[in-house]
């Protein structure tokens, strides 16, 4: 079943399929595909940075006002959550081993494509909790979904805050760099190299013929 | 008789100075605090005045009949955060630049078993009568002065505008006072 290519209109016919998903689907990865635990986390985390890019310089940018500090308090609490989800992530992860990458592509992507997937899981951590770090060091109420309070990493200080201000930002442009090639990497392997790599990371989706 | 209630009266007259208790006081800056705390959506934010002074008439042995005059430098108002102290100074909080002193002035009484302070209070541009229970002990000479009540900010327009309704930052405030109070004589 795996090895029968789809057209995209079949394609889209068995993501809305009403027999429910297309019988590869798992809960643990395949050697062909990521399975659908691996797939809610990656996608969830991705919706969630996006979201959180936007608040951040939402927030950043507002005068101070009410408005502000509730951009704050949601920026910060989803911050959290990407970083629970993140470390959840690379636990199941490394207790479930990934996909095979397809077997006809030049010896350094493969290393590229490792490289990049570890700088991202440092990159999305590491924001995180700079910003954990700006919470603390500023010294402004702050409860996670105003209702769990966040333990402060460091002393109330100007100069700390500030200077966890801009890694926070650093950070976020590393990201922003990392993530645009990434994404572009899944393109080009989608639409110019036509292989499976993007779709076996979509929910509700057949590997196509060119399967490794 | 007559002679010797003479001299004891005039030995009393002449001593009272020595007899009598200090009636004015100040208050030692590095034994005082006035604090604030406020609530930012459930978590207590603390807060001061670092600068100010009180001064007073009372008889230490009968403090009930004493006046106080409390002289606060409101731009000494701080929080642990700069940014947050910052914002404070500002005309929709406590506006220092228009109103840079905030006063109080009041007596003490006796309220039942309570020492009460009874006054008025001039803060941003609004005078507020208030009254609120403390404690007075008497350390080596010196007063203390101990108590802690609840203002509402909005009667002086602190965090007005956008900052008024109390569903970000509550409207009650709670203040907690220590005063150590010495004697003017001795400096």
């Amino acid at each position: 079943m795996d090895t029968l290519y789809l057209s995209p209109a079949r394609l889209r016919y068995a993501a809305v399929s009403i027999h429910g998903l297309p019988n590869n689907t798992m809960l643990r990865n395949t050697t062909h595909r990521w399975g659908s635990i691996a797939q809610l986390l990656h996608w969830s985390i991705a919706a969630l940075i996006f979201v959180l890019m936007a608040l951040g310089w939402l927030a950043v940018l507002a005068p101070l006002s009410p408005a502000k500090i509730t951009l704050f308090y949601w920026h910060k609490s989803l911050g959290l959550l990407v970083l629970a989800l993140v470390l959840i992530r690379l636990g199941w992860r490394i207790g479930n081993p990934a996909p095979k990458l397809p077997p006809n592509l030049p010896r350094w992507e493969p290393v590229l494509a490792r490289l990049t997937h570890i700088l991202l899981y440092v990159l999305i951590v590491s924001m995180p909790v700079a910003g954990w770090l700006i919470d603390s060091a500023a010294g402004v109420p702050f409860k996670i979904f105003w209702v769990l309070p966040l333990p402060t990493l460091v002393p109330v200080s100007a100069a700390l805050e500030h200077a966890f201000e801009w890694v926070h930002l650093v950070i976020f442009w590393a990201l922003a760099v990392v993530l645009t090639g990434h994404i572009g990497a899944a393109l080009r392997h989608h639409f110019l190299l036509h292989n499976n790599v993007l779709r076996r990371m979509l929910p509700f989706t057949q590997n196509g013929r060119s399967d490794p | 008789m007559n002679r010797l209630r003479l001299f004891t009266s005039l030995l009393l007259v002449l001593s009272a100075p020595a007899f009598s208790a200090p009636t004015a006081w100040h208050s030692l800056a590095d034994s005082s605090s006035i604090g604030w705390t406020a609530r930012w959506q459930g978590t207590p934010v603390k807060g001061q005045f670092k600068r100010f002074t009180v001064t007073g008439h009372i008889d230490a042995a009968h403090p009930a009949g004493g006046r106080l005059l409390l002289v606060v430098d409101i731009a000494s108002v701080s929080v642990a955060s700069s940014d947050l102290t910052r914002a404070l100074h500002g005309a929709q909080w406590f506006g220092v630049a228009n109103f840079p002193q905030a006063r109080f002035t009041g007596g003490l009484e006796n309220e039942s078993k309570l020492l009460i302070l009874r006054g008025i209070l001039k803060l941003k541009g609004h005078d507020k009568k208030i009254v609120f229970p403390l404690e007075l002990t008497h350390k080596n000479g010196d007063l203390l002065l101990q108590g802690k009540f609840t203002l509402e900010r909005n009667d002086f327009s602190i965090g007005s505008g956008q900052w008024k309704s109390s569903s970000m930052i509550a409207a009650k405030v709670r203040i907690r006072f220590s005063i150590r109070l010495v004697p003017d004589h001795s400096g």
